[in-house]
């Protein structure tokens, strides 16, 4: 069998976060400052998406 | 914006466009963004937010003002399929499946139809003049340069090492 290892540190680190509320919180602030961060609407209705390789200064 | 990347990058709130209008507005933004960008170049692999003529280095031909980088990648124009698709599955919503993202699909395939017999049918050369960005020609350590001498028969030689 094929372990993952992001999976695994993902699930020890939600078994040992002391709260869930607190963990799901967390969560959530990371997923709402990566969309604050990375997208951009444009006037005609469109997304465009910060993207960046390492070293890349763009686009 | 690399059309690979960020269709990865808005992929885990696909789950929530379901549920939330807002989320679901924003996913079909990126879609459209995407058929946009093809439509301009469906050789490139990144854009600019702007016609700014910003780019990673100059390719050949050379990329319009658009284009941050003129590279074909069939992993690139497989996301926003991937993208469009599960936006329609998840949600039912066909409203993000619009005459331009019609075109995108027909361009996509063309393209990947020409590159299957690339030396016979591509116009496309990726005679790129790469230079790495000075980040990474910077990056990671280097060995010492050792001095290059000449014998009395004009030779180079490197010194041995000690």
């Amino acid at each position: 069998m094929v372990s993952d290892p992001v999976a695994a540190v993902v699930d020890r680190v939600i078994e040992a976060w002391p709260d869930r509320d607190d963990l799901l919180a967390t969560f959530e602030a990371a997923l709402r400052s990566s969309l604050e961060t990375t997208v951009r609407p444009a006037t005609d209705g469109s997304i465009f998406v910060v993207g960046g390789h390492p070293g890349h200064v763009a686009a | 914006m690399w059309l690979r990347d960020s269709a990865a990058q808005v992929e885990p709130y696909l789950r929530f466009a379901v549920d939330d209008p807002q989320i679901h507005r924003m996913l079909a933004g990126v879609v459209r963004r995407h058929a946009a960008q093809i439509a301009i170049d469906p050789y490139a692999n990144a854009f600019n937010e702007s016609a700014s003529g910003a780019r990673v280095h100059e390719d050949r031909p050379v990329q319009g003002p658009w284009v941050w980088e003129r590279k074909y990648e069939l992993d690139s124009l497989c996301y926003p399929i991937r993208l469009a698709h599960r936006l329609w599955e998840l949600t039912a919503s066909v409203e993000h499946l619009d005459d331009a993202v019609h075109r995108m699909l027909a361009s996509i395939v063309s393209v990947m139809r020409t590159e299957q017999r690339h030396e016979a049918s591509s116009p496309y050369p990726l005679r790129a003049l790469r230079r790495p960005p000075a980040a990474h020609r910077n990056a990671g350590p280097r060995r010492p340069r050792r001095a290059v001498r000449r014998d009395r028969h004009g030779v180079v030689g490197i010194p041995a090492e000690r």
